[in-house]
C-alpha cells in the first residue's frame, strides 16, 4: 500500500490555548501526523490534521481519553 | 480518502472573494462560507486550515492574476513610453474587469495580512519592474526618481482615475465612469513629468 497524505477535521470542544497546548503535546509527538492546527474562531472549533496513515478513530480516542469532545466531521 | 473537486473548490473560492467584499473581515467566517457555497464544513477544512488561511490564500491568488496580467505583452526591454503604455493597459484592463480583486485588495491593504501576501507576490514580478526603470533610466527615457515618488507619478494617477469609477464618484460626489479618453490624456501627461 502505498502511503498518502490525508487531511481529516473534527468538530471539538477544545477552546482555550492551554487546551490546545496538552492536544498538541500528543498531537506533535504523533509519528504519522505532519501537520495540525485547530480554529478556535469557528463554533465548531474544528480540529484539522494532516498525516500519514492515520485512523480517525484513533486521534477521536486520544483526545476524549484528554479529557475532549471529538467527532469526525463528514460531508 | 477524500479527494478534492476543483469544481468546488473554485465555487468555494468564488463565494469566499463575494463574501469578503461584501461583508468585510470580521463578518467573514467559515460556517457562513460552507452554507454559501453549498459545501459542508468539513469539505472547507480539506481546502484550508482555518479563516486566516483562506484569507491569505485567496489574497495570494489575486494577487498572483494581478502581476501575470500586468506583465502581458511586456518586456523589460521595451522603450520606457511603450512598457508604460502596456502597464497602464494591462493594470486598468485588469481593476476594471475584476471589480471584485480590486475591492478585497482594498479591504487586504490595511489589514495584517498585508505583509504576508506581499511577501508571497512573485519576486520574480518585482525584479522585473526594476529592470525596466533600471533600462530607462540608462536609455536616458526617464528621470531618475525614488521609487515612491515614481510610482507615485507612473501610476497612482491611474489608479486615482480607477478608484474614481469603481466609487462612481469623483471628487465632491460628481458621477464619474472610466473612459479611455481620460486615461490617455493623463497618460500623455504622466509621460511628460516622467522623461527628462
Amino acid at each position: 500500500m502505498t502511503s498518502y497524505l490525508e487531511i481529516l477535521v473534527f468538530k471539538t470542544n477544545i477552546r482555550f490555548k492551554k487546551e490546545v497546548k496538552m492536544v498538541g503535546n500528543w498531537l506533535n509527538t504523533h509519528p504519522s501526523v505532519l501537520k495540525w492546527n485547530i480554529d478556535l474562531e469557528d463554533k465548531d472549533l474544528v480540529l484539522r490534521v494532516e498525516a500519514m496513515k492515520i485512523r480517525a478513530h484513533e486521534i477521536i480516542q486520544n483526545i476524549n481519553l484528554l479529557g475532549f469532545f471529538c467527532e469526525e466531521l463528514t460531508d | 480518502m477524500r479527494t478534492r473537486d476543483e469544481n468546488k473548490e473554485l465555487i468555494v473560492r468564488e463565494k469566499a472573494l463575494e463574501m469578503l467584499v461584501l461583508q468585510g473581515l470580521d463578518g467573514f467566517s467559515m460556517q457562513k462560507l460552507a452554507k454559501a457555497a453549498g459545501v459542508s464544513p468539513a469539505t472547507l477544512y480539506i481546502y484550508y486550515q482555518d479563516k486566516e488561511d483562506l484569507i491569505l490564500k485567496l489574497g495570494i491568488q489575486e494577487g498572483k492574476r494581478l502581476s501575470e496580467a500586468t506583465l502581458k505583452n511586456f518586456s523589460p526591454e521595451m522603450s520606457f513610453a511603450d512598457g508604460l503604455k502596456i502597464q497602464w493597459i494591462n493594470r486598468s484592463g485588469f481593476w476594471l474587469e475584476n471589480k471584485q480583486s480590486y475591492d478585497l485588495f482594498e479591504l487586504l491593504r490595511n489589514s495584517t495580512y498585508r505583509e504576508k501576501i506581499f511577501a508571497a507576490i512573485n519576486v520574480e514580478f518585482r525584479a522585473i519592474m526594476g529592470q525596466f526603470v533600471r533600462n530607462a533610466i540608462q536609455k536616458e527615457e526617464l528621470i531618475p526618481l525614488t521609487l515612491e515618488v515614481y510610482w507615485s507619478i507612473a501610476f497612482a494617477p491611474l489608479h486615482n482615475l480607477i478608484r474614481f469609477h469603481n466609487d462612481g464618484r469623483s471628487v465632491g460626489g460628481r458621477p464619474y465612469t472610466f473612459s479611455e479618453k481620460d486615461m490617455w490624456e493623463m497618460f500623455a501627461l504622466v509621460l511628460k513629468a516622467l522623461k527628462p
